[in-house]
């Protein structure tokens, strides 16, 4: 994942982004709304703590983190606080106007690496309710809507995984077909004919899951024919099997900082296989029915599974052991996906979708509004947008620190397709996360991008309905 | 008291003595409080005790020593209840409802605790934590979520959901690391053989290493002893094994390993589905048309319903329907325009019909003009009489001749007698032609029908019978004989004396109604009719007995030829 891209001249062409777009709002922050009370001075050294560090962390691991947060959207947040600030009267469910009227800054996630008069713009303003007790309505940031761009079509069956290579120039899609095709991305963006550069046969049932190891050549690719793979891609041949699983294997994940490679399957546990011997050291068993997804961090809890039995297991891979079982959701889980700039993660069951604690798994939000739909698919980018595809084709997309859903829709099937073949089978953001890549149902692959003629005045944040929703989240009886 | 409390009973006290002692100060004796007793008194003790209770009175028997009665678990002796000893008796403290008061304090408390009970656990504000029960055993080491603030949505603190740092990373990964490689290392010992292990593997090496020459002699007594060869060899060489060969084993899933805790279960219970979405739901059961291995009875619509006859839809053609209308506007056309051509053509004839009407009505006025003397234009169509009448001659002679017949109108029949002309001569012979013509046809078509009727009814009965013209009394088929019925006295009752000739209920032809008895006993007019014939036969000698008409010897008629035919049976008459 080190070397994705061209970072350094991205960063200089943000800083000059930075310059130009932040003075109005300075103005305006700094002088008209900050009242400077001890609750402020107290967030601000938090913030310089937290910030110390993380910059740290993230010189050293080299990692990609949310740099490319745009300063676009600092601007954006101030303004979306300030209309909060009009219609705050017309809403008779929330006192919003407080007594002492004071104003407190809400902390968001942000990660600005830059120096402290950018960390001084880069904030949310929330008014919050001394008296009664804290409705809090975290502020949506804000996305421009996502359209398709591209539909490639050369699968000859659902189309049931994606990954990125690091490099960001190839992806790999496996599919019902039982073959894995590479796809050279940046002409698969533009649709041109010559993108599928190469198509993988050896499995002999649908490809169930792929990853591209970011330290080797390979790609792993596993599948319901119970098999696990490794491909050289150098010489794009089979060169190791991992073989142990009793069943058909649905997910698979690589270890990113150690050569371990994670399956999950049918028979219900995750086996942990060593990649060079092609040994398997731990098998995680626990989960009462298929295991559907898989996430593997660095850091402690570092494998966490999703099953068709309704929980989420946190693994301690030293041991080999179940640390937490969450039981919260009420189906199967489908989907898990975890963000680049905060220890959370995501599941995505058919009842809702659910944000969790990474480090412990305590239960942080529901994504409300989700109709229910069966998520098969989600991803996260580094701007922080979550989207969940459905079984049906609904696509959803949220804002993911706020669990805003700013955009909804159903993908097209592709003319000649059944309506039944409508189904986001898989969903991959590329590199950059300015691309979203879905597997669907309709056996092609589609490639979207953000609007780029969107601003927050054609597509504004419903912050009344965002408001309500939160309201009515946060008085939910249990 | 005090020495019975501090030292121990005499080991073999007789029975009552201490027990009175031990008992005096409370009336009741808590079970802890009994004085163990190294054995329980025998059945033969109780029996004793229980007989010197049954011979005093009531109030001696309070006062004296008493009854055994099993309490303690000594008393029980490691057995059951006593069936003999009418009190509530709790072996092992089973259900025992007097323990529970004791049970915190005293030693019998201690008895009955195990581990399943949990003692209680209050939390730092001194609240019960009911959750303890979840947090023990297997879940002990792990987090457990189990409180309601676990449910409800909350703002993650900054710290907790901050990325890990590159120094948090690299000790987890290297303390991973090395616990993996812990493991990892006892699997490539077991790939990398060592000892036994190397010495039985088949590489060439140790081929050669286990090949053994063995120097033999064999026997000079056994058969087949060669004296040339003394002395052999023998080579010794391990057996070659195919290391293509598949493996022998075969992965199978291991059993699952002790069930961990159960951990709090933190949602609803799942929205009950509704019948309309179990049924969108169902999933017909997998069934093939084509292969039925173990047998299995298959019920008919499950059978159906895996053919997916149902799933298909059936759209016909709309042509179908365009075609039925078409043929049904077509065919009601039709009808109307032949109906339209009925009436067309009615209303033609009717016209035709009028005009005839009038002409005849204008002639039949033409005829009365003229027959009163009015000299009219002779009518312009023509009928055939005028035609036959008047051969192109004037038509004064027809008023002549109307003149004439108007003259005599008094007497219409001198007309005819006094024939004026030719033609009215001539009209008169065609007449009378005609007329005899007419009867001569009427007397043949008499005739005819009279020979006819007559051939008819001189038929014989059985030609009769097989034209099916004479039904017979009891015609019906499967009518039984009247007289089988009401017999309540036998066969003898009904069918009256043995000689008697009844063989019939009924007469085959009801000679009083329809058929004629003269039809049937007439002689046929076959035998009749050619007289010749029969004049031949005579002569030539026949010897045909029976003759037609003749009479029976010593019958009513006698010999003689009956006058005229019989309209009976012939009627015999006894002798004298």
């Amino acid at each position: 994942m080190s070397e994705y891209a061209p970072q350094s001249s991205l960063s200089s062409l943000k800083r000059a982004r930075i310059l130009f777009d932040r003075s109005p709002a300075d103005a305006f922050l700094a002088t008209d709304v900050i009242v400077q009370d001890d609750v402020y001075l107290a967030s601000m050294e938090r913030r310089k703590r937290y910030l110390l560090g993380s910059a740290a962390g993230k010189g050293a691991e080299g990692k990609k983190s949310s740099t490319k947060k745009k300063s676009k959207t600092s601007s954006a947040l101030v303004a979306v606080a300030t209309v909060d600030d009009d219609d705050a009267d017309d809403d008779a469910n929330v006192k919003t106007r407080s007594e002492s009227g004071a104003l407190i800054t809400y902390d968001s996630i942000s990660k600005q690496d830059d120096d402290n008069e950018a960390q001084n713009e880069n904030r949310i303003l929330v008014k919050r309710d001394n008296t009664s007790g804290g409705i809090k309505v975290p502020t949506p940031t804000w996305h421009a809507p996502w359209k398709l761009a591209t539909v490639l079509s050369s699968h000859l069956g659902w189309v049931r995984s994606i990954a990125f290579d690091p490099s960001n120039k190839l992806f790999a899609t496996g599919s019902g077909d039982r073959t894995i095709k590479i796809w050279n991305f940046p002409k698969a963006s533009v649709g041109a004919d010559d993108a599928l550069q190469l198509t993988l046969t050896g499995h002999i049932s649908p490809v169930r899951g792929l990853a591209f190891s970011p330290r080797h050549p390979y790609l792993f690719s596993c599948a319901e024919d119970k098999q696990v793979k490794c491909w050289d891609l150098e010489t794009n041949q089979v060169i190791r099997h991992y073989h142990g699983h009793l069943s058909g294997v649905f997910c698979l994940s690589l270890h990113p900082t150690l050569d371990i490679l994670v399956t999950g399957g049918r028979d219900a546990v995750a086996r942990v296989w060593d990649m060079r011997t092609k040994h398997q050291i731990h098998c995680l068993t626990g989960h009462d029915h298929t295991v559907a997804c898989l996430l593997t961090k660095a850091t402690d809890p570092q494998i966490i599974t999703g099953s068709h039995d309704c929980t989420i297991k946190l693994w301690d891979l030293i041991a080999g052991k179940c640390q937490t079982t969450l039981t919260h959701h009420q189906k199967s889980i489908r989907a898990v996906a975890a963000p680049s700039f905060e220890n959370t993660f995501a599941s995505g069951a058919a009842d809702c979708v659910k944000q969790w604690q990474a480090k412990d798994g305590k239960f942080l939000k529901n994504y409300s509004r989700h109709n229910e739909k069966i998520v098969d698919s989600m991803a996260v980018n580094d701007d922080g947008v979550l989207v969940t595809g459905g079984d049906d084709g609904s696509m959803q997309f949220w804002d993911y620190t706020s669990g805003y859903q700013f955009q909804t829709g159903q993908s097209k099937v592709q003319p000649g397709s059944l309506e039944a073949e409508n189904g986001v089978m898989a969903a991959c953001f590329d590199g950059t996360g300015t691309r979203l890549i879905t597997g669907e149902a309709d056996k092609t692959i589609k490639i979207w991008k953000e609007d780029p003629d969107a601003s927050e005045l054609t597509h504004p944040i419903d912050t009344k309905g965002w408001r309500k929703t939160c309201i009515a989240q946060a008085k939910q009886r249990y | 008291m005090a020495p019975a409390l501090t030292l121990p009973p005499p080991r073999n006290a007789p029975p009552g003595t201490q027990q009175p002692a031990a008992t005096a100060g409370k009336k009741k004796a808590p079970p802890n409080n009994t004085k163990p007793r190294s054995k329980a008194p025998s059945y033969a003790e109780r029996c004793c005790l229980a007989r010197e209770a049954a011979s005093k009175n009531p109030e001696e028997r309070r006062r004296g020593p008493k009854l055994f009665v099993p309490r303690s678990l000594q008393d029980f002796d490691d057995g059951g209840a006593y069936p003999e000893i009418h009190v509530a008796q709790y072996p092992r403290h089973m259900g025992n409802p007097h323990l529970k008061k004791t049970a915190g304090s005293g030693a019998a408390g201690a008895q009955t605790t195990s581990k399943a009970i949990v003692s209680v656990q209050v939390d730092k504000d001194g609240e019960v934590s009911y959750d303890a029960i979840v947090k023990g055993g297997t879940n002990s080491d792990k987090t457990v979520y189990s409180r309601y603030e676990d449910l409800a949505a909350k703002e993650a603190k900054e710290e907790d959901i901050a990325l890990p740092t590159a120094e948090e990373e690299e000790a987890t990964t290297a303390k991973t690391k090395a616990a993996l490689d812990m493991i990892l290392g006892k699997h490539t010992a077991l790939d990398k053989p060592s000892g036994t292990a190397i010495i039985n593997a088949q590489t060439s090496q140790n081929q050669e290493a286990k090949t053994q020459f063995i120097k033999y002699t064999p026997n000079p007594d056994a058969p087949g002893y060669n004296p040339a060869a003394a002395q052999r060899v023998i080579q010794m060489v391990p057996k070659q094994v195919d290391p293509m060969m598949p493996p022998k084993h075969k992965h199978i899933q291991a059993p699952r390993g002790p069930a961990e805790d159960p951990v709090p279960v933190l949602h609803a219970p799942a929205k009950k589905l509704t019948k309309e979405e179990r049924e969108a739901w169902n999933i017909p059961s997998c069934i093939s048309n084509w292969k039925n291995t173990r047998g299995y009875t298959i019920p008919l619509d499950k059978r159906l319903a895996a053919d997916g006859r149902g799933l298909r839809e059936h759209t016909i053609n709309p042509d179908f329907a365009t075609l039925s209308e078409s043929l049904y506007v077509a065919e009601r056309q039709a009808r109307q325009e032949v109906r339209l051509r009925a009436q067309v053509q009615k209303k033609l004839a009717l016209q035709e019909k009028e005009r005839r009407e009038e002409e005849l009505r204008e002639l039949a006025n033409q005829a009365r003009l003229e027959r009163s003397g009015v000299v009219v234009a002779p009518p312009k169509g023509g009928g055939d009489e005028s035609d036959l009448d008047d051969d192109g001659e004037d038509g004064i002679k027809v008023r002549t001749v109307r003149d004439t017949t108007n003259n005599s109108s008094s007497e219409p029949s001198n007309a005819h007698k006094i024939p004026a002309t030719d033609d009215e001569v001539a009209a008169a012979q065609r007449e009378r032609l005609r007329m005899a013509r007419k009867r001569e046809r009427e007397k043949e078509l008499r005739m005819e029908q009279q020979k006819k009727q007559k051939f008819e009814d001189e038929r014989d009965v059985s030609e009769q019978i097989a034209l099916g013209v004479h039904q017979g009394t009891g015609a019906l088929a499967g009518e039984v004989d009247a007289r089988l019925y009401n017999q309540s006295a036998g066969m003898d009752s009904g069918f009256g004396r043995e000689d008697e000739y009844n063989t019939y209920s009924k007469p085959l032809f009801d000679r009083t109604a329809g058929v004629s008895g003269a039809s049937i006993y007439r002689p046929s007019r076959d035998e009749q009719a050619n007289a010749d014939d029969q004049y031949a036969e005579l002569k030539a000698g026949a010897t045909s007995k029976f003759q037609a008409g003749k009479g029976f010897a010593g019958a009513e008629g006698g010999m003689a030829v009956s006058a005229g035919p019989r309209t009976g049976p012939v009627q015999f008459e006894k002798n004298k």
